[in-house]
């Protein structure tokens, strides 16, 4: 699995590195894993990645897709995520085959230098970028389904770190500025939020765990993220001999009180205590490295999770 | 007076109020600009920016641990989807797809699929191994079964990777031939049923019974007729499939399709399908002659239709004979006597392999914790009665002989006949057998016979029965074996315990019962008087005798016991 890490300049550069890494990085490629680019378009304010990732065996077709675009005089600077079935040369962005249509998961970034961390295998990456003291973070792929390929061939997530009208600046601190751990959105079951998945039927479904009424606030939705929707996560703490315990991020769907689908994990992606803990920490499991990643600019115990940087 | 200079601040850009009184001490003033220096007049200082960005924060390492989840038990092995395959009765090719899923996050690399018992099984699809399944990869292999090949299939394909790993898929499965000889209804046709019991009899006579089979035994007698091509037919099944399984029509239970049904259909219409032995997931036959049918598989039965599991392989015009399979066995020595030199006559027993429990039921009220069979026998053959005891002769061949009465009562064996007029009291029996389960479960059985004779009138809230006399105070005096009796009058039907006899005089005596009638019955009204006995049945294999296919005659033995 192939990691990188280092500071770009912008977050077009970002972009760029991005682009570079999964198509060209040694390790994707000695795995024969590395992506295909169908698209790049770099104009002056606003760049195009299209790209198809080959899954682990290269029998896969997944594709995704990120624009950015700026508005200096508003000052944001963004990242539009996007994944379909199909790519189509003649059609914009927004237009190709069985994408996400109106509001799409996002990252607002910055014009500065952006601290970053990529992981990718040949079925998904994650990006998680460090602006200003805030953290924004991408999910991009497929998930580890509870199903075999044949019963669910498709299980593309596309997450992101805040979600709404296009065009948001990093310092907002509403409930729609979220990572797709523990999505949120300004309405309760909101038709998109940071995390949508692909399901099984082919429908897009938001997945969702807070929304706003006064402030903040964490409802049990219909489609909560799992254990992020726990209402006793804010008193999980780290082991009694002092090592943190890394949960999986599963998808779940309450369909009555008493019929719930549970549609997978994510992959290398885990919560984490924030207890004693702080983001930019590395938590070693069985010799390999987990990043230590805030929903944004939360800081309280349950808005940790883990990066595997592997 | 004192005179001081003063100034006035430049309090606006006019820098002299437009409104002040000069205190009489300031003689004189003179007003201020801005600037005050020429230091003032540097404008506005701007800041530069210090880049400390990206911002550093102090790092620590940590230990951690991942909790295992539902993905480590589904991910990180083979899957064979599905593991075991049931074939059922092939009998015609048959296609099921395999999925075997690489769900390891790395390459395996299948080496060999060794199969066994294998015959007339084919699995096909993705290239021959050596094959490796990359990271998350499933194939999907195509596998099918002829209905040629041996009798049962019991197969196992495993599949080897590298690293030792082996999966096995296990197929099941059994092929059969329709035996359409039909039978020759003018011997009728045998049915017999066979459940095991074991009973374990007290010195007292007391038993102990214990249900050894859970399902009864079922087995088809009959013989046939043929002529022509029917004999030759007949000769090559024996021939072939002698030792196999056939999949015998159950002839009993036929009935006629009303309309033409085209190939590719699923579904049959059988009026009597209800009534009859069809199950789902059992067979059907579709029957025009000896040559001319075809077996089919029921998925589902909802009133009078069958649905079937795969679609009809020709079309079958109105008037075809539709009727409920079950897998069977030929049985002993098939003996083939030549009339002529085309015309033969034979008798053949099956037993039935595919066995289903037929559910119990009553076929009376309950009296006393047992159920009461109120079914009178048919008196066309005689009720032979039995008087047997437990009687011990103690004889050293010098004095005289010792007798011991061990049970202190005798153990009445009777032998009853039904003739059963239709299928509704075909299927009734059937269940009251079942509810028997060979000698296990005891009922109420009346004698059927006239037993005790009225002489007096029976008064409404009254408990004493007078009867002619019979010696029943003298003798049997309300003996656990003989007190209870139904008494049947043209005012109701009523079961009672006698509790007590008194001899009244040489021509009555008086039954105390337990419980006083609710009308008044005269003598006249009076039509029976029989005793109840607890009863078993004396048998685990109950024949049906099947003159017609909805004419059944059925003879028992039974046996009282204590109640």
């Amino acid at each position: 699995m192939a990691f990188e890490t280092g500071v770009a300049a912008n977050y077009r550069d970002l972009l760029e590195r991005l682009r570079t890494f999964l198509t060209k990085h040694p390790a994707l490629l000695a795995a024969n894993q590395q992506w295909t680019e169908l698209r790049w378009v770099s104009d002056a304010t606003t760049q195009e990645l299209l790209l198809r990732a080959p899954g682990l065996a290269g029998a896969d077709e997944i594709y995704c897709s990120v624009r950015s675009y700026e508005n200096p005089t508003s000052g944001y600077y963004m990242w539009d995520l996007n994944g379909g079935i199909g790519f189509s040369p003649a059609d914009t962005f927004y237009a190709q085959p069985g994408t996400l249509t109106g509001w799409l998961p996002m990252m607002s970034l910055w014009n500065e230098a952006t601290p970053y961390w990529f992981v990718a295998n040949g079925r998904r990456v994650v990006v998680v970028a460090k602006v200003s003291t805030l953290y924004q973070a991408a999910y991009l792929g497929f998930i580890l389904p509870y199903a075999t390929p044949g019963q669910y061939p498709y299980p593309l997530l596309i997450g992101g770190s805040m979600t709404g009208q296009r065009g948001r600046r990093h310092s907002i601190t509403g409930p729609n500025h979220r990572h797709f751990v523990d999505p949120g959105e300004d309405a309760q079951n909101a038709s998109s939020t940071a995390t949508m998945l692909r399901g099984p039927a082919g429908a897009w479904l938001p997945f969702q765990n807070t929304y706003s009424s006064t402030s903040e606030s964490r409802y049990d939705s219909a489609r909560p993220v799992w254990p992020g929707s726990y209402s006793y996560l804010s008193v999980f703490r780290e082991a009694l001999d002092g090592t943190y315990v890394l949960m999986p991020i599963v998808l779940s769907q309450g369909n009555s009180p008493s019929d719930h689908d549970l549609f997978g994990e994510l992959d290398g992606v885990y919560q984490v205590s924030g207890f004693n803990n702080a983001a930019g920490n590395l938590i070693q499991v069985n010799g390999v490295d987990h990043l230590v990643v805030q929903n944004v600019f939360r800081t309280s115990v349950r808005d940790y999770w883990a990066l595997r940087l592997a | 007076m004192a005179a001081f200079a003063g100034i006035v601040a430049p309090g606006s850009a006019v820098g002299e109020p437009v409104h002040y009184e000069r205190a009489r001490g300031i003689s004189g003033y003179r007003p201020v600009r801005y600037p005050f220096a020429a230091a003032d007049s540097v404008s506005p200082l701007a800041g530069t920016r210090g880049e400390a960005r990206p911002i550093s924060e102090p790092h620590r390492r940590l230990a951690g641990v991942r909790v295992p989840s539902f993905a480590d038990d589904w991910y990180h092995r083979i899957h064979l989807l599905p593991p075991r395959i049931d074939l059922g009765n092939v009998i015609s090719p048959i296609e099921r797809r395999l999925e075997v899923w690489n769900a390891h996050l790395q390459e395996q690399t299948v080496l060999a699929i060794e199969a066994t018992g294998a015959d007339g099984l084919v699995l096909s699809g993705p290239p021959a191994p050596p094959l490796a399944f990359g990271a998350l990869q499933s194939r999907t292999y195509s596998f099918s079964a002829s209905h040629r090949g041996a009798p049962v299939i019991n197969a196992q394909f495993a599949f080897r990777f590298t690293g030792g790993g082996e999966m096995r898929l296990t197929v099941t499965g059994r092929r059969v031939v329709v035996f359409g000889i039909r039978p020759d209804w003018s011997d009728g046709l045998t049915e017999r049923l066979e459940w095991l019991s074991e009973v374990l009899e007290a010195h007292d006579g007391s038993e102990q019974r214990i249900r050894l089979r859970q399902l009864p035994r079922r087995s088809f007698e009959y013989s046939w007729l043929l002529d022509g091509q029917d004999v030759r037919l007949l000769e090559h099944l024996l021939f072939a499939w002698g030792a196999r399984i056939y999949c015998l029509p159950v002839w009993t239970d036929g009935s006629q399709l009303l309309q033409d049904v085209a190939a590719g259909g699923r579904e049959l219409v059988v009026p009597n399908a209800p009534h009859v032995d069809y199950h789902p997931g059992g067979m059907a036959v579709l029957w025009r002659s000896a040559v001319e049918n075809e077996a089919v598989e029921i998925a589902s039965i909802d009133g009078g239709v069958l649905t079937l599991t795969l679609a009809l392989g020709r079309s079958w015009p109105a008037g075809t004979r539709v009727l409920p399979a079950r897998l069977a066995r030929l049985e002993g020595t098939t003996t083939v006597r030549r009339v002529t030199d085309t015309i033969a006559s034979g008798r053949s027993r099956f037993t039935v392999e595919d066995l289903t429990a037929a559910a119990g039921s009553e076929a009376g009220s309950a009296y006393r914790g047992y159920a009461l069979l109120d079914w009178p026998p048919d008196w066309s053959e005689e009720i032979d009665v039995s008087w047997q005891r437990k009687l011990t002769v103690i004889d050293q061949g010098t004095g005289t002989r010792g007798f011991d009465d061990e049970a202190g009562a005798p153990q009445v064996g009777r032998r009853l006949t039904w003739l059963l007029p239709n299928r509704p009291h075909i299927t009734a029996f059937r269940q009251w057998l079942a509810a028997r389960a060979g000698r296990v479960h005891p009922c109420w059985l009346p004698t059927f016979t006239s037993d005790l004779q009225v002489s007096r009138v029976v008064v409404s809230g009254g408990s004493g029965l007078v009867v002619l006399n019979t010696g029943y105070s003298r003798f049997v005096a309300a003996h656990p074996q003989r007190r209870d009796l139904v008494l049947r009058t043209t005012a109701g039907t009523f079961f009672r315990r006698v509790t007590g006899a008194d001899e009244l005089s040489v021509e009555e005596e008086l039954l105390s019962l337990d419980e006083p009638l609710d009308v008044t019955v005269t003598v006249d009204q009076v039509l029976q008087v029989s005793w109840l006995e607890l009863a078993r049945l004396d048998q685990d294999a109950v024949e049906l005798f099947w003159e017609t296919d909805s004419v059944v005659r059925v003879q028992l033995s039974t046996r009282t016991l204590p109640s």
